[in-house]
């Protein structure tokens, strides 16, 4: 089977389930026994007609599943509104994307630097005290209260050495901004692809070759970024250890090792037979940090997804509530989906 | 050196000692095993599971790891350029290119053994790159003569297939082949057929019986069955607890098996020369290596178990021509 | 070590109390299950010898002790405002003896209460709701691995699918809405319940008359197994699917054993112990999750002192007057999730026979 049918057969199977987390979604947000639309509209601009005029737009005097319907087709089509913020959700999502994009790649960054080496000093060094120390960060990682770990960390990096900031993300120049934008027209499809990838400010600013601004976003966000690694990385770590040990302890490198194979042949057979796991978990973990991080966002002041989510949640604002659980889907998909065709890649045993 | 090869040894192990330093205690897998190989012969180490045959060959090649140690003895090994080496005392680079190159091994689990990620090809050119300065593209035409050799059908594609395409004959064909691609001296065999279909059992033991014959190499081969003894080898060693009991020709053993142990094994298998009316199992168990009891180590099972056995180890007497065991009721008290 | 050998004798205990429970109930037992015993009495060893786990046995008790206790030992009630009376009460700093007396050791909160009594209601609520949550998912997802498993066809895929959903998911926000949707019903259904509202009540250790924040409590516990469940259920799923193709179920089935007895007699066993390590690591989990939710304002509020929500009141003036309280409620949390996570690690190692192995050697010799 060729790449092309494993897409569409992926695509197709997950229909049902992309559906499924909307329409799940939805009578969660149903379920609240308040009026939603009062919640969207603030106090002061509160009045019969402007309600009335709310709740035709949306249906609500319609059945339930009519206004799902409603909402389903105006977000495929691209016109859905926030009716908080009274604008194009994807305007709201296109600002916010690329920004939790930035804080997952920084997050990730730091997961990887940390969790990898320690796994494999871990491994190499079974049993002695580095061994012992990595489990230790391990559990002590995952049984942290991560909104008490971002205090501290703001304590130290930001109130008392200023090594960092809390306000505002850094963004390209308008000129950088107009160029990228101008690139579809340019360059037709190409361009729409390098255009996508340059709104996320920090690969834009790239582009544009301001360094600056690169800079200026490690410096506005690699606090959580350090935290995530703090949290997860001796997650990470174990996961290396373990299946480091586990090519180690294998039949097969003992018979390379009977076949009297150099050491450096040997590790290669270890290393990429112990890359499976860990390629699995790192892509889990990296599809999870692009959903956003509520907390983290929260603390830390950024505008990303989650944060969005968050907000929508508590103000009932079922349009944007759809529209971020169907980029979250999609974001589901599309990390499982590379995580399989990596797989592929390097497991001979998996075909698509 | 002290010792050295007669006429015709390829490996003289003397008072070999194994131990595992585990969580539980010191296990004694090998204790003080002394066996020969002469050149083009095929020897069987016979046991049951857990005995130390496995420990005892990989020893070899010092391919004990952790938490075992290699604590004594000596293993004399003829190379190709008839130097006579050590193999417990060769520096870690010369043991290095002994393995696979001079002294091969077949795995049991043949699935296990190859490496899932990597194609047939690359095993043997690996094998044959890692030993001789040789072109990988020159080493693959000879991978497809190899797969040729141990009988697995159009080795052209084979060549290019990964482990888990092959069944499970074939790829044990294709350990085989691997192992043979230096064209070692002494091949060391360990329960080749086990983890195979019984119908393909006879298959690979006859290929390693004619590969043997044709590349003039030595085998050991190691089995619980006694059944694939008979079949293909010239002499056996018994093995029980870490320690060797009975050593004999193949049809001496067969006619005239001395240590109880040895003769409790025959009776529970068939025996292809006697006819016998039942077969029997051993009553007890094998006794934990950890602190093993002083004497012989087969007391608590032996049907004819005195005083002086459990007091006391026997040791190997030749009781007659190249018949030799370690067993009371042959030693004078 | 004489730890080791006090632990093991402990658990050995134990093990032997059931035996004999089970032997008066069903005499001949203990001599059907020797085998079993022994396995168990391995493990109890395996155990003891494991530092990290031991350490995690110890830490959970004494959390469990204080999480019964707690409550009683306060020795303020949690819903006294004392800077009423007192202005100098609010987040007054700590007040160490030598320099400073009169006022609580770590100092107050903003409404004047001690925030060491504060916290001994927060680690039962903490630890009641953590216990609920994985004791009412983890058994929803068994049940739902199991029949999925088990059954296969339109059933297995009807659950697969909603497990599918459920994990595609981002937990904490599906936990969010779900939190944000119950409290009304809840309260409203306590408001007419008044005796399980006592109980519940008293099992939080609040007052009665709480039940509005009660009913905040209670839909992050709903909401929390709502998103608790899946894991459970994909794990014990993939279990049955390779404990069902082995001969002894087959032979179960010829037998004419009925279903529900082949699924409880014959694959719980063989799944159980990758659920129970799955648990205990839940246990520090779902501590964690709650306090998030509480965090994000999704728990119950004033005058409830649950520890997320403590420690989002502290960050308002974090750090120039609350960092200690942050420190402190912080590693309240640290410690009961860190005693389970320990706890966890070291019976992932006991019940793994990979690992056990090597001590089972001596005793077997």
């Amino acid at each position: 089977m060729g790449l092309t049918t494993f897409l569409v057969r992926r695509a197709v199977t997950f229909v049902p389930t992309l559906l499924g987390v909307l329409l799940i979604t939805y009578l969660i947000a149903y379920a609240v026994p308040t009026d939603p639309v009062r919640a969207w509209v603030g106090e002061k601009l509160m009045n019969p007609e402007r309600l009335q005029e709310i709740r035709e737009k949306y249906r609500f005097d319609r059945p339930w599943y009519e206004q799902f319907a409603f909402l389903v087709s105006e977000l495929l089509s691209g016109r859905l509104e926030d009716p908080v913020r009274q604008r194009n959700v994807f305007t709201e999502l296109f600002y916010r994307f690329p920004i939790t994009v930035e804080v997952a790649l920084i997050g990730f960054i730091f997961l990887v630097l940390i969790g990898i080496p320690l796994g494999v000093l871990a491994a190499v060094k079974k049993d002695s005290f580095i061994d012992f120390f990595v489990r230790i960060f391990a559990l002590t990682g995952s049984s942290l209260p991560a909104f008490v770990l971002y205090y501290f960390l703001i304590l130290g990096f930001f109130v008392y050495t200023h090594t960092t900031y809390l306000a505002g993300i850094p963004y390209p120049t308008q000129t950088c901004r107009d160029w990228i934008g101008s690139l579809p027209t340019t360059y037709p499809y190409v361009g729409n692809f390098i255009s996508a990838i340059g709104s996320v400010p920090m690969f834009g600013a790239a582009m544009c070759g301001e360094w600056f601004v690169v800079a200026d976003t490690f410096k506005r966000l690699y606090l959580p970024g350090l935290a995530l690694g703090l949290l997860n990385g001796g997650f990470i770590a174990r996961i290396v250890r373990n299946s480091l040990l586990d090519a180690l302890g294998s039949e097969y490198v003992l018979f390379a090792k009977a076949r009297g194979l150099k050491k450096l042949r040997i590790w290669r057979h270890v290393l990429k037979n112990a890359m499976i796991p860990v390629v699995t978990v790192l892509g889990i973990n990296f599809g999870g940090l692009l959903s956003g991080a509520v907390i983290a966002e929260t603390v830390f002041n950024i505008p990303g997804m989650g944060r969005y989510m968050y907000d929508s949640i508590t103000r009932l604002n079922f349009p944007a509530i759809i529209a971020a659980t169907f980029l979250f889907a999609i974001i589901y998909i599309v990390t499982n989906l590379v995580v399989d065709i990596l797989y592929a890649a390097i497991d001979p045993r998996i075909r698509y | 050196m002290a010792e050295s090869l007669q006429d015709g040894q390829v490996l003289k192990v003397r008072d070999l000692e194994v131990k595992f330093y585990t969580y539980a205690g010191v296990v004694n897998a090998v204790s003080r095993i002394s066996f020969e190989v002469y050149e083009g012969e095929v020897v069987a180490l016979v046991g049951e599971t857990g005995c130390g045959k496995t420990v005892t060959t990989r020893a070899l090649t010092r391919l004990i790891e952790h938490p075992g140690r290699i604590e004594n003895g000596s293993a004399l090994f003829k190379r190709r350029n008839n130097e006579v080496v050590d193999l417990l005392k060769v520096p870690e680079e010369v043991i290095r290119d002994i393995r696979g190159n001079e002294i091969a091994y077949v795995f049991q689990d043949p699935t296990s053994a190859l490496d899932p990620l990597y194609t047939v090809g690359t095993h043997i050119v690996e094998t044959v790159t890692n030993h001789r300065k040789v072109k990988a593209k020159e080493v693959l035409r000879d991978a497809i003569r190899l797969l040729k050799e141990v009988v697995i059908p159009s080795p052209e594609l084979r060549v290019k297939n990964y482990p888990h395409e092959l069944s499970g004959g074939m790829r044990q064909r294709a350990v085989i082949a691997t192992s043979l691609s230096n064209s070692p001296k002494l091949l060391i065999a360990d329960e080749p057929t086990t983890n195979l279909d019984v119908t393909i059992q006879a298959q690979i033991l006859e290929l390693l019986k004619n590969l043997q014959a044709k590349y003039k190499m030595s085998l050991i081969l190691i089995t619980h069955n006694l059944g694939i003894v008979a079949e293909i080898s010239d002499r056996v060693y018994i093995m029980y607890a870490g320690k060797i009991v009975e050593e004999a020709l193949t049809t001496d053993l067969y006619y005239k098996p001395l240590h109880p142990y040895t003769q409790l094994l025959l009776r529970s298998v068939p025996n292809p020369l006697k006819r016998i009316e039942k077969l029997e199992s051993i009553p007890g168990v094998v006794p934990s290596l950890i602190n093993p009891p002083p004497g012989c180590r087969f007391y608590p099972r032996c049907p004819y178990a005195t005083d002086v056995c459990r007091r006391e180890e026997p040791s190997m007497i030749e009781v007659e021509p190249r018949h030799r065991v370690a067993c009371w009721l042959y030693l004078k008290r | 070590m004489s730890i080791v050998k006090a632990v093991y004798e402990a658990l050995v205990k134990v093990i032997n109390f059931y035996v004999l429970v089970r032997d008066k109930l069903s005499p001949g037992w203990s001599t059907k299950n020797s085998s079993r015993v022994k396995e168990w009495k391995l493990m109890a060893y395996a155990f003891s010898k494991s530092k990290i786990g031991v350490l995690g046995g110890m830490i959970v008790f004494v959390v469990t002790l204080l999480a019964i206790i707690g409550p009683l030992l306060a020795w303020e009630p949690y819903w006294e405002y004392k800077v009423v009376e007192d202005p100098e009460l609010w987040y007054h700093p700590p007040c160490i003896p030598p320099w400073c007396s009169g006022y609580p050791l770590l100092g107050t909160d903003e409404w004047g209460r001690d925030i060491i009594s504060l916290s001994f209601y927060g680690f039962r609520i903490s630890f009641v709701i953590s216990l609920f949550v994985v004791f009412l998912g983890a058994p929803l997802g068994i049940l739902l691995g199991l029949v999925a498993g088990y059954k296969g066809g339109l059933i297995d895929e009807v659950i697969m699918r909603l497990t599918d959903i459920f994990i595609a998911f981002p937990g904490l926000i599906l936990a969010i809405a779900f939190a944000s949707v119950f409290p009304q019903r809840i309260r409203a259904f306590l408001e007419a319940n008044t005796l399980l509202r006592d109980f519940l009540s008293f099992i939080f250790g609040l007052r009665p008359n709480e039940y509005a924040q009660l009913a905040a409590i209670l839909s992050v516990w709903v909401a929390m197994v709502i998103v608790w469940w899946p894991g459970y259920a994909r794990i014990v799923r993939g279990s049955v699917l390779s404990v069902r193709e082995q001969p002894f179920i087959e032979a179960a089935k010829l037998v004419g054993l009925p279903t529900r007895k082949i699924l409880i007699k014959h694959v719980l066993p063989n799944v159980l112990s990758p659920i129970l390590v799955m648990m205990t690591f839940d246990l520090a989990t779902a501590t964690l999750f709650a306090a998030a939710l509480s965090f994000l304002g999704l728990g119950p509020q004033e005058p409830v002192p649950e520890l997320g929500y403590l420690i989002s009141k502290a960050g308002n003036f974090f750090p120039e007057r609350t960092a200690h309280i942050v420190l402190y409620y912080g590693t309240i949390l640290l410690v009961i999730a860190l005693g389970w996570n320990l706890l966890g690690d070291a019976l992932r190692d006991v019940l793994d026979p990979r690992t056990r192995r090597s001590i089972e050697f001596r005793e077997g010799g």
